[in-house]
């Protein structure tokens, strides 16, 4: 495709998105949750364009296509599984949510830190969501670069590609905070899924139509709609590339943080409905995408070229191709910037704020403010490695957030989690994520993220019965949350919520917007 | 709108469908290769899970 088309089309995407990053600009932030939070006043529709974009990114329509040219039908299990997985918001949203409220919860790590009554269980979880995500964004990054040079022909270089993503995700995050990326998201997730859902619709019909299509992929290319298929998606396969992406949206702090700032319960309903409805329909474009690739070009060196070949072929007109080629963008775009927003966030909050405990919020936002550039430096510079394949490393680094999900689950639903626990199992399982992942080890054939839960798990639990937890707190916390969602499950019943208020004591009018004292 | 009691049997529910979309495709579906093996039934099962989300929030108000 020639290169002018691609500037062209990349030109018009930065003046539009610019603008809706413009004009989402309200007064100025004095505190961490307007920045952040959107002062904690987002409203439904938006915060479900927001966290869609937000979770899918790049590795759709790169990495799960490139799963499927690899391994067939596997993929769309795999990637729905993890759609079934978000229902955990049905059970943890309204929780984080009403706690945030009350305690004015800017970060998940602050949540736990409170929660467990240690500063240091703050830091360490903080620390860790950097170590994981960064790698994170970097892919997204890298996405970037592998779809604009390979649409050219290398006319346009891999680091040039990364280069625009890393600025184009800067600008976005730092204009208004949260707010300007949730608009800004809002635009690229409808951007993403008109795009690629008319192309794929094209495509398919230049194929022979859906019925055709499916019967020469049974009859063409056998294996490729049952697992394990080819042999690529054997269920050890499946269940390592599976299980991290169950838990994505409590073990990763850039969507979990999502979770503090709907205005109210039914914006958080209209955000976790909207988000499922815009997944089911995302999936099946990505995976009929990398179907259809493997149907156009059955000898690809790596399914990550699969896309890239697709748009620069002849049956995709050229301004359909760039503008699919600018929802790719759109798509890493709008992950990178959430996770640079949530990151700066934890690191100004729970790590400068952790030694610091006087700081001022005022002066935590400038922090935030200074840490976001640098976040968006160090993705770029572990972009620049080109690692091999970019969906294995996009589900690696989530599965070092698996270790967060056991001291997640116990800050709702354990009262004897103590912070030894905490620091235990995030570091100690931490550090054998990370081992496995450098030195490519499967234990037993299993990845790294299924031995990563399963020691958090043992550790978590193991080492808080042997020491002593926050009683007090873990009382005060598990009886404000659990009577709050009481009192928002039974509206219709008086007698039960007038109870249920009580024992809160009224916590639901005494929001606080100021640190929580550990 | 649901109640306490249901809720529970619904996410037991959901609970099941997922552990079937783990187990089904590598067993009962294994030689089906066709659109309508595991292709809609990873589909259907994700439909349904998200009718459950819509029926379980039902009561999320403001």
């Amino acid at each position: 495709m020639p290169t002018h088309w691609i500037w062209i089309g990349i030109a018009a995407y930065t003046v539009i998105a610019g603008f809706t990053a413009y004009l989402s600009r309200t007064e100025r932030s004095k505190n961490m949750s307007h920045y952040f939070l959107g002062d904690r006043k987002m409203g439904g529709f938006v915060s479900a364009l927001s966290y869609s974009a937000t979770t899918y990114s790049a590795f759709m329509l790169i990495g799960l296509a490139g799963l499927t040219y690899s391994g067939g039908v596997g993929a769309l299990g795999f990637e729905l599984i993890y759609l079934c997985g978000v229902t955990l918001v049905l059970i943890f949203g309204p929780r984080f949510w009403a706690v945030g409220k009350k305690y004015g919860y800017v970060t998940p790590s602050e949540m736990l830190g409170h929660r467990y009554d240690n500063r240091g269980v703050a830091i360490v979880s903080a620390l860790t969501s950097c170590l994981f995500l960064i790698p994170y964004a970097a892919v997204q990054l890298a996405g970037v670069g592998y779809l604009v040079s390979g649409m050219t022909d290398g006319a346009m270089s891999f680091t040039t590609g990364t280069l625009i993503a890393t600025i184009l995700a800067i600008v976005f995050a730092i204009v208004a905070g949260l707010r300007s990326v949730a608009w800004t998201d809002s635009l690229q997730a409808i951007i993403m899924i008109v795009s690629a859902t008319f192309v794929v619709v094209l495509v398919i019909n230049h194929l022979g139509g859906l019925g055709s299509f499916f019967d020469q992929l049974s009859t063409e290319h056998p294996g490729t709609l049952s697992v394990p298929g080819n042999g690529f998606f054997n269920f050890s396969t499946f269940l390592g590339l599976t299980l991290p992406w169950l838990f994505f949206s409590i073990s990763n702090p850039q969507v979990s943080q999502r979770l503090y700032s709907p205005r109210s319960l039914k914006q958080l309903r209209q955000m976790l409905l909207g988000f499922l409805i815009f997944g089911f329909i995302y999936t099946l474009v990505s995976v009929l995408w990398g179907f259809a690739a493997f149907m156009k070009f059955p000898n690809l060196e790596t399914g990550d070229l699969a896309t890239p070949m697709l748009l620069s072929s002849d049956i995709i007109p050229p301004l359909a191709g760039v503008v699919v080629m600018v929802g790719v963008m759109a798509a890493a775009v709008s992950t990178i910037d959430s996770i640079m927003l949530t990151l700066s966030s934890m690191l100004a909050r729970d790590v400068v704020g952790g030694f610091k405990p006087a700081m001022s919020e005022r002066r935590q936002l400038t922090v935030g403010k200074f840490v976001l550039p640098v976040i968006a430096l160090l993705a770029y510079l572990f972009a620049q490695l080109e690692l091999d394949l970019i969906a294995v490393l996009s589900v690696s680094a989530s599965a070092g957030l698996l270790v967060l999900v056991p001291p997640t689950v116990g800050t709702f639903f354990w009262r004897r989690g103590s912070a030894a626990g905490v620091l235990t199992s995030i570091i100690g399982a931490g550090t054998l994520v990370f081992i496995l992942e450098l030195t490519g080890t499967k234990l037993l054939g299993q990845g790294s993220g299924v031995w990563g839960l399963a020691l958090s798990c043992v550790l978590f639990i193991g080492v808080s019965l042997l020491t002593r937890a926050p009683e007090q707190r873990a009382t005060e916390f598990l009886t404000f949350s659990r009577s709050e969602l009481a009192r928002h499950r039974c509206i219709r019943r008086r007698l039960f919520c007038g109870r249920s208020f009580h024992l809160a004591g009224g916590f639901a009018h005494a929001q606080r917007t100021d640190k929580p004292d550990y | 709108m649901p109640t306490l009691r249901g809720r529970g049997w619904w996410l037991t529910a959901i609970l099941v469908i997922v552990i079937a979309c783990f187990v089904v495709p590598f067993t009962l579906l294994r030689n089906v290769d066709a659109w309508y093996g595991s292709f809609l039934f990873w589909s259907v099962a994700s439909v349904l899970v998200i009718a459950i989300n819509w029926y379980l929030s039902s009561n999320w108000k403001e």
